[in-house]
């Protein structure tokens, strides 16, 4: 099973209606698909306007079998990804069209319900105190986490459809806008509107469409809680390890063998902790990997740029890294490229970490 | 019952579970362990700081107490060090849901 074709739109701080950016990407996955019948589509959005996945397929002329929406809130695209893989794996579908859309002002990246957070509802304030956390448990500074924008800024010039992307210097992150005693404003990544969308059909239905078709080999999803309150440390994401292991089990891969990542870096310190969680860096040494790939020039995590850099529209999200994996396995990201990549990976996750998706990809 | 009642008389309240004697958190009517129903009760344990940051001069910190109890809020007088020793010195509702204020002890 695998990702046939993959597409997404230019992400924005406009708000355009929510059926027609589903539509965009969807259009463009469909006709590079050719003449083939739909199962299946899903849509991944926090946006409340309802039977978005039936509208999305009457707009694009096809009557699939299955057709619903996935909600996990920022990692609403991997969990996506999971049931399509899910339906394809159980014979309900061979080919589902996944779609995600989100408009700049979501109501998706607040949990209402989490009364542990109070008044502090914002993401602002769960960035802050993982930001804290981490860096008074492994002795890490601002300067150390400021190369995470730097570098993801830096990286998302290179990618056409990023709300971002213009040369970005720790200096630069560091006299950006205070937003908390320990966030600029260079450390958050934003809201915005975009949509991507991919197909993900059995292997001969994939050879059918693309001779490059991307495998998908190994995927998890780990919930751990919903609220922020509900346990663990804070200078790690236990989501995302149990999610990584195991994807990494069931493709029969080490945490060494991904050749490039996409991760959610909603704020600059959660690149370190997802790496490290995912087993890409040692604890505690993941701020150091991310100075080392900037310094380097190594485009090997984020090469579209993040979240930080490319913008987090939260529905498309999971799944514009996902085209963006699916190009680099396949050797067309052009300046992003990462020569010889051909294991892939992609985290998500939602509400500081309290879930996690991970999804390993193979050329 | 509902803990929102307590809150909005700046009482301190969660849910518990006589069948298991234990605190359940988030509030919630059933416990998250024997499933059977819960009443609200009022909560006065100290707690410690386990971490703190500020925005604009207010210090926010998450505080944990004992039972599992974790909540964020503003921390209104006392050290701001991870570990201080907390009480839940003011709580209540505001339109956008309820808050806590702290103080450490």
């Amino acid at each position: 099973m695998g990702i046939a074709a993959a597409a997404q739109t230019g992400f924005t701080s406009g708000r355009q209606p929510i059926d027609q950016m589903l539509l965009e990407p969807a259009s463009d996955v469909l006709k590079r698909a050719g003449d083939i019948e739909i199962d299946c589509v899903l849509v991944s959005t926090n946006d409340s306007a309802r039977y978005l996945a039936a509208i999305l397929s009457e707009l694009c002329g096809v009557a699939p079998k299955i057709s619903t929406t996935v909600e996990s809130m920022c990692s609403s695209g991997g969990a996506a990804l999971v049931a399509a893989y899910s339906y394809v794996m159980s014979g309900l579908a061979k080919t589902v069209l996944v779609a995600g859309a989100e408009n700049v002002e979501s109501p998706g990246s607040i949990l209402d319900w989490d009364l542990s957070r109070g008044q502090f509802q914002s993401p602002i304030y769960w960035g802050s105190i993982l930001t804290k956390s981490y860096m008074r448990r492994y002795g890490v500074s601002r300067e150390d986490l400021a190369a995470v924008p730097a570098k993801n800024i830096s990286q998302a010039r290179d990618h056409p459809h990023a709300l971002y992307g213009s040369a970005c210097s720790i200096p630069d992150v560091l006299g950006s806008p205070q937003v908390t005693e320990d966030l600029n404003l260079l450390d958050c990544s934003r809201l915005c509107s975009g949509s991507a969308a991919v197909l993900v059909a059995d292997y001969d239905t994939c050879r059918s469409i693309t001779d490059a078709p991307v495998r998908i080999a190994g995927l998890s999803q780990h919930t751990a809680s919903a609220g922020f309150g509900a346990g663990g440390t804070y200078h790690a994401i236990a989501s995302a390890r149990r999610a990584a292991e195991e994807a990494y089990a069931m493709a029969g891969v080490e945490p060494d063998a991904i050749d490039v990542a996409e991760v959610h870096d909603a704020f600059s310190v959660c690149e370190p902790m997802i790496l490290e969680s995912m087993g890409m860096a040692p604890p505690g040494r993941g701020a150091e990997l991310c100075a080392q790939l900037r310094q380097t020039g190594s485009r090997r995590v984020n090469p579209r740029g993040g979240i930080l850099g490319a913008g987090h529209p939260l529905g498309a999200t999971g799944l514009a890294q996902a085209s963006e994996i699916f190009s680099q396995l396949r050797g067309d990201a052009g300046k992003r490229q990462v020569e010889g990549a051909r294991t892939g990976a992609i985290h998500g996750m939602s509400a500081a970490g309290t879930g996690s998706v991970v999804v390993v990809m193979e050329s | 019952m509902s803990v929102e009642p307590y809150l909005r008389r700046g009482i301190f309240a969660t849910s518990y579970c006589d069948a298991c004697s234990r605190w359940v958190w988030p509030p919630s009517p059933r416990c998250d362990a024997c499933h059977g129903k819960t009443r609200a009760r009022s909560y006065s344990e100290r707690g410690t700081i386990l971490e703190c940051s500020s925005r604009d001069g207010t210090v926010f910190c998450m505080c944990e107490f004992p039972g599992g109890i974790r909540v964020m809020g503003r921390l209104v007088a006392g050290s701001r060090m991870a570990g201080s020793p907390v009480v839940v010195s003011g709580c209540g509702m505001n339109p956008n849901g309820p808050f806590f204020e702290f103080t450490s002890v």
